[in-house]
């Protein structure tokens, strides 16, 4: 497999592929067709008559017990603040998800014939372990706050959701260790959006401990960040990464 | 090359074998393979699926061809499996679902061409009209949901107009019904095209009965329901086609030799060569459970198969663009409704009891007419600027 270029070919999606068919086409889609009244407005008002109708996707775990220093935080929990439970979930099931993401992408570094140019695979192995510890501190956080890490929130579920062609795409044998680090910067980007959000939320509930736990996580998540995406600026432009980030 | 179903003795079944590695190949480009490359595979895990299918319904009822078929099936399910796995991941449901109609409306088309009963070519030309009409809202729907263009998947070789108006497909059972072709008087030809798009009709059904609720859109779901509606109309059409009175022997011998003739056309028209070799060693595997029907056949029915099924294939399938046909039939045949078992040419002529049925179902709200409300297809979707007008 190529480690940066796709391979120029026979590409037959496009118009140009066969103009004088293509031109069949459209003359055809243009003196052919009478549509339905109405405009594509019509998908958005059905959208809106659906939501009117509609359940939401489920709800936060009310948190069961009381442990640790956290407690006078779980009561404004269970006076009605799911917020932070919510989006709580969801970083734990990102940070797993994650650590998955990671190891596929050390599997595309591995099957790449030539590794020449690639970055260093013990610095993505370390930000494979920080994923992973940062999934595993999330779900202490929530264990001390009553709540239950295993369950899935619903944010965690959409967010499973949003991230579906991230895992499609970094798995696919046939995509290169480029697109799959294209790929890990999508979820980098907005690791470390939620961080931050996740972080002002726990301090407005007063959380220290949790506050101190994911200003570190988000420490380390910004130089993922930076790092993967100077990298895959860099295999864009020349083909390799800087010596000097490693 | 030609093939003779009764002296081409084919794999012998106990060296039809397979590993999951091989059961999972590399699939087909999406961006690079050709168009009937996809038609071929999806069409041919739609006759594998039928062959499993029809396997299943016949040891219900056959107690002494269990084993026999149970044999069989196994090599067809992981044939059905090797085959339907060449689809590569970075298709979205919407974009096989383009796929699959290039199928019915391509394959249909050629096998109206080709039928030599004229009531059975005018059963394709009616269902071709209804997938044709498919195929333009579900090109609507891959726009206006994923902001892509189905010519990606049709590459320049299938129009994006309607056809008969889906919501006007809606029909009565009654309406469903065809008259059967005469398993003692109809070709050979005959017999596999009804099979041949039974088959490929009812993959299409599962398959939106599959993938319909993984849309989140409620317009997406809404669509795929009503068209699998219409999926099951055609299947329930297309069944009835085929002559009931074939002792269950006969269809299962009709049914392999059905296998081998899809086989054969396939590795005929082929242009990737590692997709034409899997041809080729199906096509042995066919004629091989062809060996073994046959000779079932002879031991329990006591007669000879060739009453039934001439040696020599028919000519195969054309795998080709049938654009101008399909105008044609646009143009002449839009307005055709079926009544019972017949055709009449307007829809004025439509039964009451159909128009009931689908003046209820259309009462609060009609998916296929929402979803192509006011649209018309343009070369890069209809967000972009006329992107041929220097042409």
């Amino acid at each position: 497999m190529e480690t940066i270029e796709t391979n120029l070919g026979i590409n037959k999606t496009g118009v140009l592929t066969s103009i004088q068919e293509a031109l069949k086409t459209k003359k055809g889609a243009e003196s052919l067709t009478t549509p339905p009244p109405g405009d594509s407005s019509l998908l958005g008002e059905n959208r809106v008559l659906y939501m009117q109708e509609g359940d939401p996707v489920g709800s936060v775990p009310v948190p069961m017990t009381v442990k640790g220093l956290l407690s006078s935080a779980q009561e404004k929990i269970l006076m009605g603040n799911h917020v932070f439970m919510d989006k709580l979930g969801e970083r734990i099931a990102f940070e797993r998800t994650g650590t998955r993401l990671y190891e596929a992408l050390i599997s595309k570094y591995q099957g790449t014939s030539n590794q020449e140019g690639l970055p260093d695979l013990i610095t993505i192995e370390q930000f494979y372990m920080e994923e992973l510890k940062h999934f595993n501190m999330a779900a202490e956080i929530m264990m001390k706050l009553g709540g239950d890490p295993t369950a899935m929130t619903p944010s965690a579920d959409i967010a499973g959701v949003a991230g579906m062609g991230w895992v499609q795409v970094i798995n696919d044998p046939r995509t290169t260790f480029l697109q799959s680090l294209e790929t890990i910067l999508q979820a980098e980007l907005v690791d470390n959006a939620c961080w931050e959000t996740l972080i002002e939320l726990a301090a407005h509930l007063g959380l220290k401990e949790a506050v101190d736990e994911f200003t570190l996580a988000l420490q380390e998540e910004s130089v993922h960040l930076t790092t993967v995406k100077q990298w895959v600026k860099e295999l864009n432009l020349d083909g390799k990464v800087s010596r000097l980030l490693q | 090359m030609s093939i003779n179903l009764f002296t081409d003795k084919g794999t012998p079944l106990e060296q039809q074998r397979f590993t999951w590695k091989d059961l999972v190949q590399k699939p087909l480009s999406k961006l690079n393979d050709d168009a009937f490359t996809r038609i071929r595979v999806i069409l041919m895990n739609g006759i594998e699926l039928e062959a499993v299918r029809f396997s299943h319904g016949c040891a219900r009822m056959n107690a002494e061809l269990q084993l026999p078929l149970a044999k069989i099936r196994r090599v067809e399910q992981h044939q059905a499996t090797l085959v339907n796995w060449l689809l590569g991941a970075d298709h979205s449901p919407l974009e096989t679902t383009i796929g699959y109609e290039q199928v019915a409306i391509e394959v249909t088309a050629a096998v109206a061409l080709k039928e030599p009963d004229p009531y059975l070519a005018q059963t394709y030309r009616y269902g071709l009209l209804e997938d044709f009409d498919h195929m333009y809202r579900y090109t609507a729907l891959l726009d206006r949901l994923e902001g892509k263009d189905s010519n990606c998947i049709l590459q320049n070789y299938t129009d994006i107009v309607p056809g008969r108006p889906t919501l006007f497909e809606h029909r009565d059972p009654s309406d469903d019904l065809r008259f059967p072709y005469d398993r003692n008087s109809a070709e050979l030809i005959s017999k596999f095209h009804a099979l041949t798009i039974m088959a490929g009709e009812q993959q299409t059904h599962n398959y939106y009965m599959n993938i319909g609720p993984l849309f989140s859109d409620p317009t997406a779901r809404q669509l795929y329901a009503e068209i699998a509606s219409i999926e099951e109309q055609h299947v329930t059409q297309y069944e009835s086609i085929i002559d009931p009175e074939e002792t269950w022997m006969e269809k299962w011998l009709i049914h392999e030799a059905n296998e081998v003739y899809n086989y054969y056309s396939c590795l005929v028209a082929e242009t990737n060569p590692r997709i034409k070799a899997l041809w080729e060693r199906f096509l042995d595997y066919e004629l091989g459970h062809f060996q073994l029907v046959q000779e079932l056949f002879k031991q329990i029915e006591k007669r000879d198969p060739q009453e039934i099924i001439s040696g020599k294939l028919p000519s195969p399938l054309e795998y080709r663009s049938h654009r101008e046909f399909v105008r044609e039939v646009l143009k002449k045949e839009v307005d055709y409704r079926s009544v019972g078992k017949e055709y009449v040419t307007s829809s004025e002529e439509e039964t009451e009891r159909s128009q009931d049925y689908r003046d209820f179902m259309h009462s609060e709200g009609i998916p296929s007419e929402t979803v192509a409300a006011g649209y018309i297809y343009k070369p890069g979707t209809e967000n972009a600027m006329n992107l041929l007008n220097n042409h």
